[in-house]
């Protein structure tokens, strides 16, 4: 029990779905409250292996490479942080498959010590869940420093709210004026729209931008727009209840409308939800716009050969119709 | 557009389109039901609808085509209140779908704006005033008529086991269904009621047959439709196994106008333990009902989803824990446009021979 008592706790964060969107705040706000943090490595064959052999086969590859991702920080550290996003603006739910992770990873990874913040209408929790997790911390840490910090339910949001702001305003992402100043001939300006967790993960999607960037494509990703013409887009399309699937969509719209994007590539997971329906729409309204639109799907399967030969295909495309 | 009467369509579920005849008849609308669902329009759907889309999505865009070339041009198509499911989502794509097909018609959503749909539309459909009285006695007729369907469809599924002709209680099963659609009154709904009574005790039974029992739980689309998992309710009930199933279109439809009781009981009692939150589905009445009915003494479970179903795969995850805990062996079942009879055949007879060493039965 001594030993315990002046050891710092370590939360593991897994480098997987939500990581992608809040990972660095998170990581932040845990450090500020005195944890040591250890985020999983990128994912690699192993993980996603793991997390293959775990999970049930129709589930889509960036929650098997999770599961890996919790397997991987199991041992390795006291806690696992995996956050509950119901809602992030009101009236929208996220993903089904995500919104119960912090359930199901109980029963698919068994014995893992699970932090849970359940998120509501909001980016930043409610006070009730900073209380739930202090209690769980201080059970496990036999009421060492840190989990009573967290009785300090009002200081506590407070933080976590300012370490979101602040990690949003330190990323740095080009703006969509730098796109359609610069008339290079060489390259071509291309969308490339999905889900985070997949753009951003180089092993599931097989080195993706890489391979766009060798091709001469330049791409612009949904995290370029600007969240005031999204909400523009939105409000000519019917009503979309996934929080996440709305950035698509809208940036997906915008793209058909401006002449200067020349393609759209949508990259989604074999079997994601949501994405399926979106897509369609999307798919079937390129025809009015008469813009090449690309489906990608990614799974276990996938190779980059499979995606080379795919987005050759589509570039050399692009190139003809210019 | 105009100038034609609208002729109102909805896709299939099971036996509920004899209920939405019901209501939109008194009303005085002119329904027309789709074709029986048969390979070709799950084919026709399959061929439409995107890749990964769920089974649903596809079987009913299939049967709206069909319904479509019938020459019916309006669809009514049931989209639940609130989304996180796909399901909320289906007519949106489903019109644009059908719309870049050729096909002219209204897609009507039915779900948040119920009152628009009872109190306007149906104006405008039927050419009458729409009164709050007619509303009243449709809806009751309606509700009448889902009780009887549950009725019927319940006393089949409990004879079937014990039948000693084979296909006897299906015979009698669809006699009455076309009682019932005919009926169109109350007085004439309770001479049905009667003669539904008398139909299904002429049916001679032997009482002495030892029968398994297994529970058939999973998405209400899959449960409630035959066609979509090859009529997997009779095969087993012809091997000599009773099946239970707690899904109804009249519990369906009682949820969408009152609280639903049994679903919060279970909600809040059962499951807690295992889902603290909605993965938007049917997935908590999924695990509440397998350990409710092992709880019974259940011999077996069987799980119809839909491939990619999205609350489905977090049952699924949570599954195995709960079959070793409560020692119930549970068989399930992805239903895709590939899914063939045969594969279905081979699993369920070895699962009820397995359920039979088990316990041993001899099935005769």
């Amino acid at each position: 029990m001594s030993e315990a008592h002046h050891r710092i706790p370590v939360v593991g964060i897994p480098r997987a779905l939500y990581f992608f969107y809040y990972g660095k705040a998170w990581e932040k706000f845990f450090q500020k409250v005195g944890f040591c943090t250890l985020i999983s490595p990128p994912t690699n064959k192993k993980i996603l292996e793991k997390g293959i052999n775990l999970s049930v086969e129709e589930l889509c590859i960036p929650l098997k490479a999770f599961y890996g991702h919790c397997e991987f920080l199991k041992t390795r550290c006291d806690f696992v942080f995996v956050p509950r996003y119901i809602s992030v603006t009101k009236n929208t739910f996220t993903c089904p498959k995500l919104l119960v992770l912090p359930d199901t990873v109980k029963f698919v990874v068994p014995d893992l010590h699970v932090l849970s913040l359940s998120f509501k209408k909001s980016e930043v929790p409610g006070m009730g869940q900073f209380f739930l997790m202090g209690c769980r911390i201080m059970r496990k840490t036999y009421f060492s420093n840190p989990g009573i910090k967290f009785l300090n339910l009002t200081k506590m949001r407070q933080l976590f709210k300012k370490t979101l702001w602040e990690e949003r305003e330190k990323s740095e992402i080009k703006p969509l004026s730098f796109f359609t100043n610069s008339h290079s001939t060489s390259s071509i300006p291309i969308m490339v729209i999905g889900h985070p967790y997949n753009l951003e993960d180089s092993f599931i999607n097989h080195n993706l931008f890489n391979t766009l960037e060798e091709l001469g494509l330049k791409v612009i990703t949904p995290k370029q727009i600007s969240a005031k013409i999204i909400r523009e887009e939105l409000k000519n399309l019917p009503f979309i209840y996934w929080s996440q699937e709305r950035e698509i969509a809208a940036s997906a719209y915008f793209a058909l409308k401006q002449s200067f994007i020349k393609g759209i590539i949508l990259v989604s997971s074999f079997g994601c939800g949501p994405d399926s329906l979106i897509a369609e729409q999307i798919v079937q309204d390129a025809k009015q716009y008469k813009k090449p639109v690309m489906q990608l799907f990614l799974d276990e399967n996938t190779s980059q050969v499979n995606i080379q030969t795919r987005i050759e295909a589509f570039a050399d495309m692009i190139r003809a119709r210019k | 557009m105009k100038n034609i009467k609208p002729l109102i369509t909805s896709p299939h579920m099971g036996n509920t389109y004899i209920a939405v005849k019901a209501f939109l008849e008194t009303v005085g609308c002119l329904y027309v039901p789709c074709p029986p669902t048969s390979r070709r329009t799950i084919e026709l759907g399959a061929r439409y609808s995107p890749e990964f889309a769920c089974f649903p999505f596809k079987v009913t865009l299939g049967n709206m085509i069909e319904a479509l070339e019938k020459g019916a041009n309006v669809i009514l198509m049931a989209a639940g209140r609130k989304g996180l499911c796909r399901l909320a989502y289906y007519h949106i794509v489903q019109e644009k779908i059908l719309k870049n097909l050729g096909f002219e018609f209204e897609m009507v959503g039915l779900g948040n704006n119920l009152r628009d749909v009872l109190f306007r539309k149906i104006e405008l459909w039927s050419g009458k005033c729409s009164t709050l009285p007619g509303l009243i006695k449709a809806t009751a007729i309606t509700f009448r008529k889902l009780k009887l369907i549950r009725k019927i469809e319940n006393l089949t599924r409990n004879l079937r086991p014990y039948q000693v002709e084979r296909g006897e209680v299906e015979k009698i099963s669809r006699k009455a269904l076309a009682l019932t659609e005919e009926a169109k009154t109350f007085s004439q709904l309770k001479t049905v009621e009667r003669e539904i009574k008398r139909l299904f005790t002429s049916i001679p039974i032997m009482k002495k047959r030892e029968v398994l029992k297994v529970v058939v739980v999973g998405e209400f689309f899959c449960c409630l439709e035959p066609a979509v998992s090859f009529q997997i309710e009779k095969i087993l009930g012809e091997m000599g196994v009773l099946v239970t199933n707690n899904m109804s279109s009249y519990r369906l439809a009682k949820g969408f106008l009152f609280p639903d009781l049994q679903k919060w009981w279970i909600n809040k009692f059962i499951v807690k333990k295992y889902l603290r939150y909605s993965g938007g589905g049917e997935e908590r009445r999924t695990l509440g009902e397998i350990e409710i009915y092992a709880r019974k003494g259940y011999d077996g479970v069987c799980i119809l989803s839909p491939f990619l179903c999205l609350p489905e795969n977090t049952a699924k995850t949570i599954l195995p824990s709960l079959s070793k805990k409560f020692k119930i062996p549970v068989l399930s079942f992805s239903l895709d446009e590939n899914f063939s009879e045969v594969n279905m055949l081979t699993r369920v007879e070895s699962f009820v021979d397995m359920l039979r060493r088990k316990k041993n039965v001899s099935g005769n």
